[in-house]
């Protein structure tokens, strides 16, 4: 392997080596269970749309297959992509090798591949707590608190043993990520299994508490798996690739304690209407509209550290990813507190606006800053100049981008459409519609969605091939994206606005 | 020179592996029985590694 050297540290301190091949180890696990993922969620979606496709067995129904798809997408892709590149971020932050040594970072990468593993033969083996995103029993859960703590341990001695004074805003996203994410999965998993020769286990708490355990983590898991880490992501990479400083970074520093703050109150609007006292539910709703204000600020502050580069974003697509990536977070930041108001929830909540607003941060957000981080790191970690091919990054970017499109516009109207029919009654008060006439409205929306997924799992996979050729040390012989400036800065197009 | 760490993390992956045995031993179901060997499967693998991690460092750096 080779070994990056910290360079740029003053002689009279010891030169350190940063561990890059734990993060190689992590960007090709990502990367193979990302096309998993997508793989899996393009097969279920059609199983919607062609319930023929269960083909009759257990193992392969939707109702198994489904955690695995979120849980792949969810901890073994993003997650795997979030170890990585914090193990990435903080080194070169910090200044400092990861703390612990090979040997605990390498723990820290198999154990967590062993617990995506376990997970997923739980799956399909319908091995469930029912409780979701923590469907694991305890035996897992367990297993994955040994690995998080050794995670914890690795990132924060890194920063505590740092040769920089100043502590990068990207690690504290990083560190709220990790901590919280420990908190929530230790509380959420409280149980009692019936027997330690046994995988079933009972929660420690009941009914309507079970369930605000359960959300609070639930939301959570989005507030910090999938946003905060995400934007330790986005805090290291989107200035670096535009080669430009944070827009404003006394903001970002706004945007960390607000949203930290704020999220963990948010859960409740999972249960509006519900059992749950009308006070806690309001209290969610109005944490989660208050939740505007961090997120849309973070995002401007994301999106404005291209302010002098925005020229670039016709020549390099990969910026263009983690450009549109941050876009993509704005607008389901956006869609998220309308979505948790109680008027609005009545008609949205158990619909597949849902599943579009989950699906419009997951591939927007989530899945665009995981693919512009990847293709930024690749050649860096492999010592190669460049990727094998721009252009095909290019097109990667328009096909998943018209995938996503696909997705979350048939998820709206078909969302919409049910909310709209199962509340419809005539004039004697009777309903309307019954289920399954819903169900037979929604069918063309969910073909259109099975193909929006094939769209985005097809742009996964030019990516793969594109990587592969990159690590290969091959570089194709391909004409620029956009033609150089003219001297007077103009190109035949629009100025870009700077 | 392997660092202390390292033996530490070894042990303690070995008596993970050797619980993954017992609870394989003890399991009630089928579901208990394939993680504990998985553990144990692990478990192994892991000490394997960190044994090749080992030589190589010795030989001159991380492999």
């Amino acid at each position: 392997m080779t070994i990056a050297t910290i360079d740029a540290v003053p002689a009279t301190r010891p030169v350190a080596t940063y561990d890059e091949a734990v993060v190689r180890l992590f960007v090709v696990a990502a990367m193979f269970w990302g096309i998993v993922a997508f793989a899996a969620g393009v097969y279920i979606a059609f199983q919607l749309a062609f319930p023929a496709l269960n083909l009759g067995l257990e193992y392969t129904s939707f109702g198994r297959l489904r955690p695995l798809h979120t849980s792949a997408a969810i901890f073994a892709f993003g997650g795997n992509a979030l170890l990585g590149t914090s193990f990435y971020v903080v080194q070169r932050t910090c200044r400092a090798p990861l703390f612990g040594g090979w040997a605990l970072s390498r723990f820290v990468f198999w154990g967590y591949q062993f617990f995506i593993v376990m997970a997923a033969l739980g799956y399909v083996l319908g091995i469930s707590q029912g409780r979701e995103y923590a469907e694991p029993e305890w035996y897992v859960d367990l297993w994955l608190t040994l690995v998080w703590v050794a995670y914890l341990v690795v990132f924060l001695g890194t920063v505590l043993t740092r040769r920089e004074p100043h502590i990068y805003v990207a690690n504290w996203f990083y560190l709220a990520f990790i901590v919280t994410i420990a908190v929530l999965h230790i509380v959420n998993n409280l149980a009692m299994p019936v027997s330690l020769a046994g995988a079933k286990s009972y929660s420690a708490a009941s009914g309507v508490q079970d369930a605000l355990i359960q959300w609070w983590y639930g939301h959570n898991a989005v507030g910090f798996f999938l946003t905060a880490g995400f934007l330790g992501m986005m805090y290291y990479f989107v200035p670096k690739r535009a080669d430009r400083p944070v827009y404003s970074y006394r903001l970002s520093i706004i945007h960390f304690w607000a949203l930290i703050f704020l999220y963990i109150w948010a859960g409740p609007h999972h249960l509006h209407y519900t059992a749950l006292p009308d006070w806690a539910q309001t209290l969610g709703m109005t944490f989660s509209i208050m939740l505007w204000v961090p997120s849309w600020g973070g995002m401007v502050n994301g999106i404005m550290t291209l302010s002098g580069a925005w020229d670039k974003l016709r020549t390099d697509p990969v910026l263009r990813f983690l450009v549109t990536s941050v876009a993509f977070y704005g607008m389901s930041t956006f869609e998220g507190p309308v979505m948790s108001i109680k008027a609005v929830n009545a008609l949205s909540h158990y619909t597949d606006w849902t599943i579009g607003h989950v699906h419009s941060g997951a591939l927007g957000w989530v899945a665009f800053i995981s693919f512009g981080a990847v293709y930024d790191l690749v050649p860096k970690l492999w010592g190669r100049k460049e990727l094998y091919s721009l252009r095909l990054v290019g097109w990667h970017y328009w096909i998943a981008t018209l995938g996503i499109v696909l997705y979350i516009t048939s998820m709206w109207v078909s969302g919409i459409m049910q909310g709209l029919m199962w509340r419809a009654y005539d004039h004697l008060g009777f309903l309307q519609y019954s289920f399954v006439e819903t169900v037979a409205a929604m069918h063309p929306f969910y073909v259109i969605r099975g193909l929006g997924g094939v769209l985005f799992l097809l742009g996964a996979l030019i990516m793969v091939y594109n990587l592969v050729r990159t690590v290969q040390g091959h570089e194709r012989a391909e004409a620029p994206l956009a033609r150089p400036r003219s001297p007077s800065g103009r190109t035949g197009a629009l100025n870009p606005a700077e | 020179m392997i660092p202390n760490g390292v033996w530490l993390l070894g042990s303690a992956t070995g008596l993970l592996a050797l619980i993954g045995l017992f609870m394989a031993a003890g399991a009630r179901d089928g579901a208990v029985y394939l993680f504990g060997l998985s553990l144990f499967g692990f478990g192994v693998l892991f000490i394997f590694g960190l044994l090749k991690y080992g030589f190589d460092e010795d030989q001159g750096g991380l492999s």
